[in-house]
């Protein structure tokens, strides 16, 4: 009877292997070295206690094998480079792993992987879309596995250089090898990308920060809008915050409440506005951070000032009113904001709202500056395209980075995304896309914030995830309490991120 | 008078009965409109979220963001569903996910049914001992097994294949087994001697007398099952590494955007749909369902 009994587990499990089996499955192909290292790193994970945090441990694990697994593909890659043919004859598929974005994908789908698979026809192009948020996991799983991927971008939730630099292939060789023409690349978006003499990635796009506002707000109160130029000295934060008293009513009514302004806040923007920056300078040579500069008079009543928007001036929504905006889908979107002062994304997350059924037409100012005289700054956000480090697919790699980089997709994507170019030749072509503004004052705008722009932090400094983390649950004491203070909570928030900068430094040397 | 003061005694008892009566079925009235009140209150929070996402899906990009909201678009957009359907191979996601999700429960069922008949009718040395380190493995959070189980099966070349999502589950799973075996502890022994005495195995036992006289505490096991793998987001994200091979979990996210352009309209047309089938499947099975969380005392 035993023997049945046995008999019959044996037969489930065969089942359940037989019809997992008959799932269709692309062969992979594992190198017998990462197996090897696979193996070594899974007696160190059995042989460690069981974690405290989980999700710390489980990176510093990943990390290893990455480190490893970068370590050996390294020296493939610098054979693949020297003795590369121009372009490859065989058949060969390659990675582009993407983020999910309904309108970039129809471009990818839909546009280039037709277009650049028709040009060349022995490279196929595989296609792989993640949600933003979980691209780290994957990436990471995937460089560790062995898995193929090829071509991506470094600063869609990896963390930009500063935390995948490790990842991404050097492409100088290559585009000395071929004398490729950078030229039409805006040289300050190319040189974000550039670590140590390295290029590490070719620009897909790149956006200032802007005043966004609600053009038919400003029309229905009979108010004047914001101005285009970036150096104005009218231009200040007390002359917004004007603005903001005169179109914020009925605050709070979830209903009929109309907010004059909301401010996006990570850890650099409030400085910003008063041309200061809340790291040393040291961070753009070394990457590491050692202090911050919370405690600065400057930027501490800068921090004051964005608190004194919600609570005491009463034009900026509250954290709990902001949520429920954004929950709806967005709150410039809700027709209920005035202005928004944030990541130039707007351009294309917005694009097309005037053309709704009860939409309305939008514009994009300057950052103010804090004080007349003051030379503002604004953050500049960047996404390269990489090529991963030690990839078999070098070559098809490259000329599928050089096809997707190529004035002609970058006008597709430009054209189908709303997304500013990074090639000088598109950008007039660009600002025509915004009917409700034109061209001209687009350009003036746009053209001002590239002048007063930092690239943003995470691409220079080592942690900034966690640094951003640590920052923003730290600073809900005192953005959702009415009576707290910036100069009460900024020292301790200062603190501590400082002792976090510390750690990370003492982890990385 | 006598008789008179007897009568009227009992027309007095009679009448305050009466009113001891209406008074209680008032109270019992009142009560049940209480209940019935709270009940509707807690309908109208739980069908909110279902009805926001019926409304938007037949709205346009940016009527999805109107405050208030439009509950009743005034041009509906039928076209929203298609669009979401065929912007990606959604057919392929669907597909997908019934093999994966259908193929899980039908390994569970198998498994976790058997595993549990030999925890509660066998009679082993080390058998308890067995069992309270199979709860144990219940206490280890997922992620603490991620990193080991994805080399193990990186190791095994199943990458990129539903194997990893699919195989575990014919090695049972120790909180099936656990509702499974409280629900077999509960079926008489004796009709496991009479079936012995008939000639019947411990297999023939199993499948002829456990498993027929347990199908309210399997549908559930099935409905859990299938409900959980159905809407899994974490495995098929972190094993699956090609868009053909998606399940409807991933698939829903490749609305979303970051920065606020996620195209909710489009995102709650495939959710209604995506919905549909467990929707379904509950409704079939709610009796079996409701009957098996009852006896196995799943249930708070």
């Amino acid at each position: 009877m035993k023997a049945k009994l046995l008999t019959l587990m044996a037969v489930v499990t065969v089942l359940g292997i037989v019809f997992a089996a008959c799932a269709p499955a692309t062969p992979m192909i594992i190198e017998k070295e990462v197996i090897k290292e696979v193996e070594v790193e899974k007696e160190v994970i059995v042989e460690k206690e069981v974690p405290v945090e989980v999700e710390k441990i489980v990176e510093k694990e990943v990390e290893k094998i990455v480190e490893k697994e970068v370590i050996k593909r390294v020296e493939v890659e610098k054979e693949v480079v020297v003795t590369a043919a121009p372009a490859p004859q065989e058949t060969v598929r390659i990675v582009w792993l993407v983020r999910t974005n309904p309108v970039e994908n129809k471009w990818e789908q839909e546009i280039v992987k037709p277009a650049f698979e028709a040009r060349h026809p022995n490279i196929k192009l595989d296609i792989l879309i993640v949600d933003q948020d979980d691209i780290p996991i994957k990436l990471e799983g995937i460089i560790a596995a062995g898995e193929p991927l090829d071509v991506w971008c470094s600063s869609w939730g990896a963390g930009g250089p500063p935390e995948v630099g490790h990842l991404m292939m050097d492409l100088t060789p290559l585009i000395e090898r071929e004398e490729y023409d950078m030229g039409d690349f805006v040289p300050e978006i190319v040189q974000i990308f550039v670590r140590q003499g390295k290029l590490l990635g070719l620009p897909l796009l790149s956006v200032p920060t802007f005043t966004y506002y609600n053009m038919d707000i400003f029309d229905e109160a009979g108010i004047p809008y914001p101005p285009l130029d970036w150096d104005d000295d009218d231009w200040t934060w007390d002359a917004m915050l004007d603005l903001a008293k005169q179109l914020t009513h009925d605050y709070g009514d979830p209903v009929e409440g109309q907010y004059g302004l909301w401010t996006q806040i990570r850890i650099e923007d409030p400085g910003f506005i008063w041309g200061k920056n809340v790291f040393n300078e040291e961070v753009f040579d070394t990457g590491f951070a050692d202090e911050v500069y919370l405690e600065d008079p400057v930027i501490e009543r800068a921090y004051q000032l964005r608190h004194d928007l919600m609570y005491k001036e009463k034009v900026m929504p509250e954290a709990g009113i902001m949520d429920a905006l954004n929950q709806l889908g967005g709150a410039f979107q809700s027709g209920k904001m005035a202005m928004l002062l944030g990541g130039g994304w707007g351009h294309w997350v917005y694009r097309g709202i005037e053309e709704e059924e009860d939409g309305f037409c939008w514009g994009a100012a300057p950052v103010p500056k804090g004080e007349p005289g003051i030379f503002q700054l604004n953050e500049i956000y960047s996404d390269p395209w990489v090529i991963t480090k030690g990839t078999p697919n070098v070559e098809a790699a490259w000329t599928f980075l050089k096809y997707v980089t190529s004035l002609e997709a970058s006008r597709s994507y430009m054209q189908s995304t709303g997304t500013p170019p990074t090639r000088r030749s598109l950008l007039e072509e660009y600002f025509e896309l915004y009917p409700c503004m034109g061209a001209e004052k687009m350009k003036k705008v746009y053209m001002g914030g590239v002048e007063h722009g930092v690239e943003q932090m995470f691409q220079w400094v080592k942690g900034y995830p966690e640094l951003h983390s640590t920052f923003n649950n730290r600073m809900a004491e005192l953005w959702l309490d009415p009576d707290a203070t910036a100069a009460e909570v900024l020292p301790v928030v200062d603190a501590e991120l400082e002792d976090l900068l510390k750690r990370i430094r003492e982890e990385h040397e | 008078m006598g008789q008179r003061t007897l009568s009227q005694y009992l027309g007095a008892v009679q009448t305050a009965s009466r009113r001891r009566l209406s008074g209680r079925r008032f109270r019992k009235n009142v009560v049940r409109m209480l209940a019935t009140a709270v009940a509707l209150m807690g309908l109208v929070a739980i069908l909110f979220p279902i009805a926001w996402m019926l409304s938007s899906s037949l709205k346009t990009k940016f009527g999805v963001f109107k405050v208030p909201p439009i509950w009743i678009p005034r041009d509906p957009q039928w076209s929203n569903y298609v669009d979401a359907l065929t912007f990606n191979p959604f057919h392929l996601y669907l597909k997908n996910t019934l093999y994966y999700a259908g193929t899980v429960t039908l390994g569970q069922l198998l498994s976790c049914s058997f595993i549990a008949f030999g925890f509660a009718r066998l009679r082993a040395p080390g058998r308890d001992m067995f069992f309270a380190i199979m709860l144990s493995t219940m206490m280890l959070p997922s992620q603490v097994t991620i990193i080991p189980q994805y080399i193990l099966f990186a190791k095994l070349g199943w990458l990129n294949s539903f194997k990893p999502l699919i195989v575990p589950s014919f090695f049972g799973s120790a909180y099936l087994i656990f509702l499974l075996r409280q629900f077999y502890m509960g079926i008489s022994r004796e009709i496991d001697d009479a079936a012995r005495i008939d000639g019947c195995g411990y297999f023939g036992i199993w499948w002829r007398i456990i498993v027929p006289l347990s199908k309210p505490a399997l549908g559930a096991v099935a409905i859990l099952t299938f409900m959980w793998n159905w809407n899994n987001y974490m495995g098929p994200l972190i094993y699956i590494n090609s868009n053909e091979k998606f399940t409807l979990s991933l698939g829903l996210q490749m609305f979303r955007a970051p920065f606020g352009g996620t195209a909710y309209h489009w995102l709650m047309a495939a959710s209604v749909v995506t919905v549909l089938p467990c929707v379904v499947i509950f409704f079939i099975a709610q009796r079996q369902f409701i009957q098996g969380i009852v006896i196995t005392g799943l249930k708070g």
